[in-house]
């Protein structure tokens, strides 16, 4: 009978729900799902920053003495580093003997490279405070402006000091706001103290590594007049060892 | 009255012309530094060039292939340069007010910019010597270190002001007048050492 071979609706396999896909029906379920999903992405992205995941990657592994390292500023090919003594004051300072030639057209003050350079002790028990510059061709005599197209063997040289203990908590960004505030703060006693004994930590140090950035030539914020300003990205890391001289 | 399709076209291409002249003229706004640049006036060797504020008569310049000080705070030691020593040696007057900063820079004719020498006590513009009184010339010698290939049409900018803030300043521009001829020799044969006294007033 032919009949008999005739389709029926209700036989017909159901292809799929109305709905479709593993969501569930309801509109109220599907908020609470994509409430759900967007509280989690958010209290991740909070976590992530929070453990410092957005901060930029090292770029490249500390290179070795020697590297020539060109930013827009300079170009600074460090060679070595040792603790000596200061002449003038009698105090230690960190002195790093490098190639430095200007990459600009006018002179410019010789302690604005220090914005660009990061110096670190990995014992965190010594800070480099401010730069000097001299040249090796006449030693006693302080460099004051850097000169264009000038190549000279430099002596970068650091005063040393303790790093202010208010300095570990920035480090914390759910910290930060309040800590730079209170960085902001002057010390007066602190200034008025005698130098700190810098000896025991220096004798400890073994290496230093200089963290050298980037840089621009732009106007100021508040005093708009132009002139060169570090910027975050890392042109170089170098690791250079240190001694005490003499 | 025209029809609303070319009113509304109209309307848009005067908007857009607008909006580009806005952008025109944004771009040609001058920056806080181009706005506050000092005002140059220009002069030549051995004349006396008057920048309202003060007088300066720079004499002919020399280059030399030693320097020292000659007496003062300074060391006496002679300096070899990294290239050559150029001395241009001055007189500075003061017009009204005291005027306690001395600046100079050598620019050459390619932009490239050289300011004196910090390595020299004596040297004028340097931070020592007297204040500038009104009335009284005070004479001495700019020192510049340059390297020999990059002296070329060089200009002496002097600036003599109350504050350290430039902006706005006078500046005498002296064009020092050296041909390329005459900066070959120079520099082929610079004088043996120049001692430089101190900067100090000229009765």
């Amino acid at each position: 009978m032919a009949l008999h071979f005739l389709p029926v609706a209700h036989h017909a396999p159901h292809a799929q729900g109305p709905g479709g896909g593993f969501l569930p029906e309801g509109r109220l379920a599907r908020a609470l799902i994509a409430l759900g999903a967007s509280v989690l992405l958010i209290v991740s992205a909070v976590a992530i920053w929070a453990a410092g995941g957005f901060e930029p990657a090292d770029a490249a592994p500390a290179a070795q003495p020697g590297t020539r390292v060109e930013t827009r500023q300079f170009t600074l090919t460090p060679h070595e580093a040792v603790f000596t003594e200061d002449p003038d004051t009698g105090l230690t300072v960190l002195q790093v003997r490098a190639d430095l030639v200007s990459n600009d057209t006018k002179p410019y003050y010789a302690d604005s490279i220090d914005q660009s350079i990061e110096v670190e002790f990995p014992s965190g028990k010594l800070e480099a405070t401010m730069l000097t510059v001299k040249y090796t061709r006449h030693p006693e005599g302080l460099v004051s402006q850097i000169q264009p197209d000038m190549p000279e063997e430099a002596l970068l040289v650091w005063s040393l000091g303790k790093p202010d203990e208010k300095d570990k908590d920035c480090d914390d960004p759910l910290a930060r706001l309040e800590c730079e505030r209170e960085q902001a703060e002057i010390d007066w006693d602190a200034i008025l103290e005698d130098p700190p004994d810098l000896g025991p930590a220096v004798a400890e140090e073994r290496e230093i590594t200089l963290t050298i950035h980037q840089n621009v030539y732009q106007p100021g914020f508040t005093d708009q007049s132009e002139r060169w300003f570090a910027e975050d990205d890392v042109a170089a890391k170098i690791t250079l060892p240190v001694s005490e001289e003499g | 009255m025209a029809s609303p399709l070319p009113r509304r076209a109209l309307t848009v291409a005067t908007c857009l012309v607008l909006l580009a002249l806005i952008f025109v003229a944004q771009s040609l706004l001058p920056g806080e530094t181009d706005d506050t640049e000092p005002i140059p006036f220009a002069g030549e060797v051995g004349t006396e060039v008057d920048a309202e504020q003060f007088t300066v008569t720079a004499s002919e310049p020399r280059v030399a292939a030693a320097v020292q000080d000659d007496g003062g705070f300074g060391s006496g030691t002679p300096l070899k340069p990294h290239g050559v020593w150029v001395v241009v040696p001055a007189r500075l007057t003061a017009q009204e007010a005291p005027l306690g900063t001395v600046e100079a820079q050598l620019v050459m004719g390619d932009g490239y910019t050289y300011s004196v020498t910090s390595w020299l006590f004596n040297g004028l513009g340097t931070g020592s010597g007297p204040t500038l009184s009104p009335g009284i010339a005070v004479g001495g010698a700019f020192v510049f270190e340059v390297p020999k290939d990059r002296l070329v049409d060089p200009v002496l900018q002097v600036s003599a002001r109350e504050s350290l803030d430039a902006r706005l300043s006078a500046r005498a521009d002296i064009d020092l007048g050296l041909d390329k001829d005459e900066i070959a020799e120079l520099t082929a044969s610079p004088e043996e050492s120049i001692s430089i006294p101190a900067a100090a007033q000229i009765p």
